[in-house]
């Protein structure tokens, strides 16, 4: 006589974790929106070297 | 001739060719973008300025010598010298990149905006010193990404060949940047609160 069965997943079943709500992690969205409300202070922080380097190194292009 | 229409390989064409305009107007095109990278990994302005001074000569010699094969990615290109030799001068040092108050004149900070009462000045200063010092305290990694990505303009691709990772990584790496910022701007707001 042969046995059946009928295996028994979890696949389906909802973790213990899933409807806890995920307070310490960000969506990607949130990530984009903050990104998108620092760029602008970010490029502010944006700075050029002097004058007297960009020379220097013209200087010596110059001379080579 | 017009360069500031030519795109960055035609004008290494141009100045491997002889003519030095070619190299000023790369540098006019790039010298913030590579500039700042550099000095917000450094935090000091004249040692800044020797690395992109460096970074140069070493451009300058290797098109010179007929070296340069990069196929039209000149920004990658410099900006992997310029990590390279960031990266040379810490080794050097024998230390990793520390926190210091000590800065330079600020650029930004010279700038007049005629518009804005004393305590907004006082507000956008201190926002503006407290972003720099936040960028500062990201680990290494996620830093350089940042300022790639923000900075240089480079693509996840480029900044992946450049450190030596894969693509998610360096994706990784900015959305923990972002969001450790973005933490430490949080706290920040809450202790002004408090």
């Amino acid at each position: 006589m042969t046995k059946t069965s009928t295996s028994k997943t979890n696949v389906n079943l909802p973790t213990p974790n899933m409807f806890q709500p995920r307070t310490d992690i960000e969506s990607d969205a949130e990530i984009d929106l903050f990104y998108d409300q620092i760029k602008g202070k970010l490029d502010r922080l944006a700075k050029n070297p002097q004058d007297e380097t960009i020379n220097k190194i013209l200087a010596y292009s110059s001379a080579k | 001739m017009n360069l500031q229409s030519y795109n960055d390989q035609d004008l290494v064409k141009v100045y491997i060719a002889g003519n030095e305009n070619g190299l000023q107007e790369l540098l006019r095109r790039h010298k913030s973008k590579i500039y700042t990278s550099i000095y917000l990994l450094v935090k000091d302005q004249y040692l800044a300025e020797d690395i992109f001074q460096d970074a140069f000569i070493k451009v300058i010699n290797t098109l010179r010598s007929g070296r340069y094969n990069e196929e039209g990615k000149f920004l990658p290109w410099v900006m992997r010298i310029a990590h390279n030799l960031v990266i040379d001068y810490f080794r050097k040092e024998k230390r990793t990149p520390i926190i210091t108050s000590a800065d330079g004149m600020d650029v930004f900070n010279m700038l007049h905006f005629y518009d804005e009462s004393a305590e907004d000045k006082m507000l956008r200063d201190q926002t503006h010193k407290d972003l720099k010092a936040m960028i500062h305290l990201l680990p290494d990694e996620q830093k350089e990404v940042l300022l790639m990505r923000h900075y240089a303009d480079l693509s996840f691709k480029e900044i992946a060949d450049l450190t030596d990772v894969s693509i998610n990584t360096a994706l990784g790496r900015m959305r923990y940047a972002l969001s450790n910022l973005r933490k430490m701007l949080k706290t920040k707001e809450m202790t002004y609160k408090g």
